[in-house]
C-alpha cells in the first residue's frame, strides 16, 4: 500500500489540483506539463489520464459541477456523499448536507496539526482537494526526511515505515495510508453522483467531465486497496 | 527523486505542522474524530461544548422566538421561546426544517454572474459590485433615480437597509411581497378602520367566523395554541371555506362556500343585521361614518339572494348572522390573512371593507372577545452623527397612481412588470423575493424584466427569480446572522430579535445589512451606510427603553408602552376619524365609495373548476419547498397533489393518486390527484409551493404545479394584487 501511495503521488497531487477549480489558464497549462514530465505518470496511468482537456473544458466543467447553488452542481465534499454516520450514499440518495461527521473529522484534525485552510473551504475541510492535499502532504514530508537518509526508493520508503515505526516519516505515511482508507471511501459515491447529471451537461464540458471521472476511478482504485491492505487501520 | 508537481498546495503549513505529523497527532486526531462523533450522538441535554442562542425563525413571516442549542459550533435543536407573542414556547414543523436550509448543498454560496448563455460564473465580490455600481451609476445617469426599484420579502434588516439603499438613490419604489399575499385585505382595512390589521380576540370570544383563514395550516404557533384553547372553552368556531382546512379539528361548522363569494355572504349577514335590528345601534352613530347612505345598499343583500351566489342556505346564513349576533360583542369575524380575500379576486379589498363592516355592525371594536386595534411601537434612532440616514425622496412610488389605495403601504409590486414593459424600469433589486415565481404570472415576469437593464437578487438560493437575474449575491441563512430587533405590538408589547447562532457556513455569503453597506458603497451613495445591524439594534432598542443585552439574552422581551384598553374606542386613523362605512379615497380614485357585490372576474362555465390555492404547515409559499428535510416529508406523503371532491372524481373517471390534467387558455398542467370530500365539487384545491422550475432547486424542481401560471397578467383594480385564484380549469384523467 505504502509503495502504491507514493506511485500515485503525482496522481493524487493531480487529483487535488483538478478538483480545487482552478481559474488561471497558466496554472492548468503548469500543472499538465509537470504532471506529464512526472516520473510516475507513464509508468502506471492509463492513456486516459494522460490526455488532459483543453483549458476552455475545464473552465465549463467548473461551472456546472464545481460551482455551489448550480443545477448539476456535484461538489466533491465527503458530507455532501455520506450519511450522518460516514457511510456513503447510493447515487439515488438525497445528499446530505455540508458540515457533517466528515467535516467534523478533518477539521479537527486539520486544526490539530495546525495546518490552515484557504477561506474558500472553511466549511469544506472534507473538500476531495484538502483531503488529498494532506495526503501528499505526508507522501513529500517521509520523502523529504528519506532524502536527509539517502533512501530514496519508493520500495525502501515502504519498507521503512513498516521497520521504523518511531520515526517521525512512518507516523506521515502512516496518517497518508489511513486518509487513503478511511477519507477516500466517498469517491465511489460521488463518481455515481456525477455520472446521474452527464445528461445534463454543455457539450463543452464533457471533455473535462470525463477527465474528472477517470481520475475518480484511480482514486477509488486507491482506495479499494487501501482498504484492502490497510484495513483502515495502518 | 523529485517532487512530481510543484504547483503550490492549498494548504498553509508550517513547520509546526510537519512536526505535529512527524509526531503521530494526525492519526489519533483521526481516530478520535470518528469516535467522538458517535458519542455526541448518544449524549443528551446541555452539555460540554453546547451553547444556547435566542434567535427569530425566518421560515415565514411570523418570526417567531427560537432558542438554538449549538454543540461545537453545529446547530443541533431548536425550541420555541414563551415569551415570545407567536411562539409561545412552540415552534412549528417548517421552523424547525427551514433552519438546516444553512447546511444545504443547494445554497448559493458565491456571488454568481450570468453570462450571455445564461449560465452563472462565481466571481469575487470585488468584481460583482464593481460592475452592479459602475451600471448603475449609469442607470441613474440616464434614466434618474424613479427607474430603480427594490421589491422584498420583508426581514428586519434587509427591510431596514433595503429601504435605505433605495432612499439614497433617490427612489421610493420599495414593494413588498403583498400583492402575493394580503395587499386586498390590508387595502380594505386602511380605508375602513384606518390600520391594516386587526387581530381576533380568540380567548375571549364566544363564536368565530372565519373566512378562508386556517390556523391549522399558515401556523403561527400561538394561534394554533389559541384556537385549541378556544375549542376547550366551548366557543363556537365556524369555517367559511371552499375546502376543509386543517383548522376542521377545532370546527363546529364548515360552510364550504363557493369561491370567490365570501363578500356575497358578508352582505347577507349585514343584511340580517341591519334589516332585524340587530346591531349595534350605539357602536354605529358614535364610531362610523357613511351608514346611513350604505343603508339601503346592504338591504338589497338578503340571504336568498346571497344563497343563490355563494351556495350558502339562506337559512344557514341567518341563522349565523342571529348567533353573531346574541353573542355580540363576543363574536368576530377574523380577520384572515391571504388565502380568501387577501389577494384572490377582483372582489377581495371589497370583502376585507365587508369584514370591518359586520364587525362593527356587531359592535365588537376593542371588546373582549372582538375584533382588537391595537399599537405597534416604532423605534425612533434620532443621531445623525452616529446613524446618518438618507432622507426619504419627496417623489411617489412608481405604480401609486395606478394603483391609489395602498398609499404608503406595501406597494404593487407586479406594477414593476408594467413598468417594465413601457420601458420605465431599469433596475430592479430583490431581496429574499421570488416575485418571478408567485407575485402574478411568472411568463409575464419573465418577458417583463428581459426589458430591465439591471437585475440583482440577493438570497440564500438560487429561486426563479435569481435565475434570471445579472447578478446572485449570497446571503448567509437567518442562524447565520444578527438582524435588527422586532418590536411587535398587541395587547403588551414584546421585542424579540434573531441572533446569530452558528458561524457562516461559507464564507462569502454575508448578511443583508451588509451586503447593502457594499452596494450603497459600489454605487457612490455609501456615506450614510456606515453601521450594522447589532449597532443600530442596540440604538433602536435604547429609544425604546428596551435592555438590547437582555433581549440578546433572553430573545424575547415583553416592555411598557401598550395603551391597549379593552372597551376603550380604538383611535380611527381614516380621513373621516371613524370607521368608515364610505371610503373617501375610493371615492377619490373613481372607485365606488360603499361596498356593494362585485362578481369575481372569472366565473367558471360548465365543465370548468375553480382552482384555488392555499398554504401547508411545513411549507411558505416557495421559500421552503427546497429545504431537504421539508421537501422529503412533500414526497412521502404526496402533498403536491390538486384535492378533487370525491363525486366530481367518480363523475370523471379519477382515483385517488391517477395522474390528472388541468387546462385553461392560459396553460395545461398535470399533477396526480387526491380524492377526498373535503373540497367543494365545483373546485379544485391545490397547495400554493409547488411547481418550481428553476433547476438550481433540484429537490423542489418538477414536484407539483404553480397555480400563477394558470392566471392573466391583471390585478385587482385600486391596489393592485394579483388576484391568484381568478382561475377556472378544466380536469381530466391522463390515460
Amino acid at each position: 500500500m505504502k509503495s502504491l501511495l507514493f506511485e500515485r503521488e503525482a496522481l493524487l497531487s493531480l487529483a487535488a489540483a483538478y478538483f480545487s477549480r482552478i481559474a488561471s489558464e497558466e496554472e492548468f497549462i503548469t500543472l499538465q506539463a509537470e504532471y506529464r514530465n512526472s516520473d510516475y505518470a507513464s509508468e502506471t496511468l492509463s492513456e486516459a489520464l494522460l490526455s488532459f482537456p483543453s483549458f476552455d473544458s475545464y473552465a465549463s466543467f467548473c461551472r456546472e459541477i464545481l460551482t455551489p447553488g448550480i443545477p448539476t452542481q456535484a461538489l466533491p465534499v465527503e458530507s455532501l456523499h455520506t450519511d450522518h454516520l460516514g457511510l456513503p450514499l447510493d447515487s439515488h440518495q438525497v445528499r446530505s448536507g455540508y458540515a457533517g461527521t466528515a467535516h467534523d473529522a478533518m477539521s479537527n484534525l486539520f486544526e490539530s496539526l495546525q495546518i490552515t485552510l484557504p477561506n474558500r473551504y472553511a466549511s469544506q475541510a472534507d473538500h476531495l482537494s484538502a483531503e488529498l492535499e494532506l495526503i501528499v502532504l505526508c507522501l513529500q514530508l517521509t520523502r523529504e526526511e528519506s532524502s536527509l537518509l539517502d533512501r530514496t526508493s519508493a520500495t525502501s520508503l515502504a519498507s521503512s515505515a513498516n521497520t521504523d515505526s518511531a520515526n517521525g516519516r512512518s507516523h506521515a505515511l502512516a496518517l497518508a495510508c489511513n486518509l487513503a482508507s478511511m477519507r477516500l471511501a466517498w469517491v465511489g459515491a460521488y463518481r455515481k453522483r456525477l455520472e446521474c447529471v452527464s445528461d445534463h451537461l454543455h457539450p463543452q464540458s464533457k471533455e473535462a467531465f470525463s477527465f474528472a471521472l477517470q481520475l475518480l476511478l484511480a482514486l477509488e482504485e486507491i482506495n479499494h486497496i487501501a482498504l484492502q491492505t490497510e484495513g483502515g487501520n495502518a | 527523486m523529485t517532487h512530481p508537481i510543484t504547483r503550490r498546495s492549498l494548504l498553509r503549513t508550517g513547520a509546526a505542522s510537519t512536526a505535529l505529523i512527524a509526531a503521530g497527532a494526525g492519526l489519533s486526531t483521526l481516530t478520535s474524530c470518528a469516535a467522538g462523533a458517535q458519542e455526541s450522538e448518544e449524549g443528551s441535554g446541555l452539555s460540554t461544548g453546547e451553547v444556547q442562542i435566542p434567535t427569530t425563525c425566518n421560515a415565514c413571516s411570523n418570526k417567531c422566538g427560537m432558542m438554538a442549542t449549538v454543540r461545537n459550533g453545529k446547530l443541533i435543536e431548536l425550541a420555541g421561546i414563551k415569551d415570545h407573542p407567536y411562539s409561545k414556547g412552540r415552534i412549528c414543523g417548517r421552523g424547525h426544517g427551514f433552519a438546516t436550509l444553512a447546511y444545504s448543498s443547494d445554497r448559493v454560496t458565491e456571488p454568481l454572474k450570468r453570462l450571455e448563455d445564461n449560465t452563472f460564473q462565481p466571481v469575487s465580490w470585488e468584481e460583482a459590485l464593481s460592475d452592479i455600481g459602475q451600471r448603475m451609476k449609469s442607470i441613474l445617469a440616464e434614466h434618474g433615480p424613479e427607474s430603480v426599484s427594490f421589491i422584498n420579502d420583508p426581514r428586519p434588516s434587509g427591510k431596514e437597509w433595503g429601504s435605505r439603499f433605495m432612499h439614497a438613490l433617490g427612489s421610493n419604489n420599495i414593494y413588498t411581497h403583498a400583492a402575493s399575499c394580503n395587499l386586498s385585505k390590508e387595502s380594505g382595512f386602511v380605508h375602513t378602520i384606518g390600520a391594516s390589521n386587526f387581530s381576533a380576540d380568540i380567548s375571549h370570544a364566544k363564536e368565530i367566523l372565519f373566512i378562508g383563514r386556517s390556523y391549522g395550516d399558515g401556523i403561527r404557533p400561538s394561534s394554533a395554541l389559541s384556537i385549541s384553547a378556544a375549542q376547550d372553552a366551548q366557543t363556537k368556531i365556524v369555517l367559511v371555506d371552499p375546502r376543509l382546512s386543517n383548522t376542521g379539528v377545532f370546527a363546529d361548522q364548515w360552510i364550504p362556500i363557493k369561491p370567490g363569494c365570501d363578500l356575497a355572504l358578508l352582505l347577507a349577514i349585514a343584511h340580517v343585521l341591519v334589516s332585524e335590528d340587530l346591531y349595534n345601534k350605539e357602536f354605529i352613530e358614535t364610531q362610523t361614518s357613511g351608514f346611513d347612505e350604505w343603508q339601503p345598499i346592504v338591504m338589497e343583500y338578503t340571504p336568498e339572494w346571497a344563497s343563490e351566489i355563494c351556495d350558502v342556505p339562506a337559512d344557514t346564513i341567518r341563522t349565523l348572522a342571529c348567533e353573531l349576533a346574541a353573542k355580540a360583542p363576543a363574536a368576530v369575524v377574523e380577520p384572515s390573512w391571504r388565502a380568501a380575500f387577501g389577494c384572490s379576486y377582483r372582489n377581495s379589498t371589497d370583502c376585507a371593507r365587508a369584514v370591518c363592516l359586520v364587525n362593527a355592525l356587531l359592535g365588537n371594536w376593542n371588546q373582549k372577545g372582538g375584533a382588537l386595534i391595537t399599537s405597534t411601537p416604532k423605534p425612533h434612532v434620532d443621531d445623525p452623527e452616529h446613524f446618518p440616514t438618507p432622507s426619504k425622496p419627496k417623489v411617489s412610488r412608481v405604480g401609486d397612481t395606478m394603483y391609489p389605495l395602498d398609499k404608503g403601504g406595501s406597494g404593487s409590486a407586479p406594477s414593476v412588470v408594467e413598468q417594465a414593459l413601457d420601458g420605465k424600469a431599469h433596475a430592479v433589486f430583490f431581496y429574499t423575493s421570488n416575485a418571478m415565481y408567485g407575485y402574478g404570472k411568472p411568463e409575464a415576469w419573465e418577458e417583463a424584466m428581459k426589458q430591465v437593464d439591471l437585475k440583482v437578487c440577493i438570497d440564500v438560493q438560487m429561486s426563479e427569480t435569481a435565475l434570471q437575474c445579472d447578478y446572485v449575491l449570497p446571503e448567509c441563512t437567518f442562524v447565520e446572522r444578527t438582524e435588527v430587533p422586532d418590536f411587535l405590538g398587541g395587547k403588551k408589547w414584546v421585542a424579540a430579535i434573531r441572533r446569530q447562532v452558528i458561524d457562516v457556513v461559507h464564507p462569502e455569503t454575508k448578511p443583508a445589512d451588509e451586503i447593502f453597506n457594499l452596494l450603497a458603497q459600489a454605487c457612490g451613495v455609501g456615506e450614510t451606510f456606515t453601521y450594522n445591524a447589532e449597532e443600530l439594534g442596540r440604538a433602536q432598542a435604547a429609544s425604546l427603553g428596551v435592555d438590547y443585552d437582555k433581549l440578546c439574552e433572553v430573545g424575547a422581551l415583553p416592555f411598557d408602552g401598550s395603551t391597549f384598553d379593552y372597551g376603550q374606542a380604538p383611535t380611527w386613523k381614516t380621513p373621516t376619524g371613524k370607521l368608515q362605512f364610505k371610503s373617501p379615497a375610493h371615492e377619490e380614485a373613481g372607485l365606488d365609495p360603499f361596498v356593494r357585490w362585485v362578481e369575481p372576474k372569472v366565473m367558471p362555465k360548465k365543465g370548468e373548476f375553480r382552482l384555488i390555492g392555499g398554504k401547508q404547515g411545513i411549507h411558505s409559499h416557495s421559500m421552503t419547498t427546497n429545504v431537504p428535510v421539508l421537501n422529503e416529508i412533500s414526497r412521502e406523503y404526496d402533498m403536491e397533489r390538486v384535492w378533487v371532491n370525491a363525486q366530481t372524481a367518480r363523475e370523471l373517471g379519477i382515483n385517488d393518486g391517477d395522474l390528472v390534467e388541468l387546462s385553461n387558455a392560459a396553460h395545461t398542467a398535470q399533477v396526480r390527484a387526491r380524492v377526498t370530500e373535503r373540497v367543494r365539487p365545483d373546485t379544485l384545491f391545490m397547495p400554493t409551493h409547488y411547481g418550481r422550475t428553476s433547476p438550481y432547486m433540484t429537490r423542489a424542481v418538477g414536484l407539483g404545479v404553480n397555480n400563477a401560471h394558470f392566471t392573466e397578467f391583471e390585478l385587482e383594480p385600486g391596489v393592485g394584487s394579483i388576484m391568484s385564484q381568478e382561475i377556472a380549469v378544466t380536469l381530466k384523467k391522463v390515460d
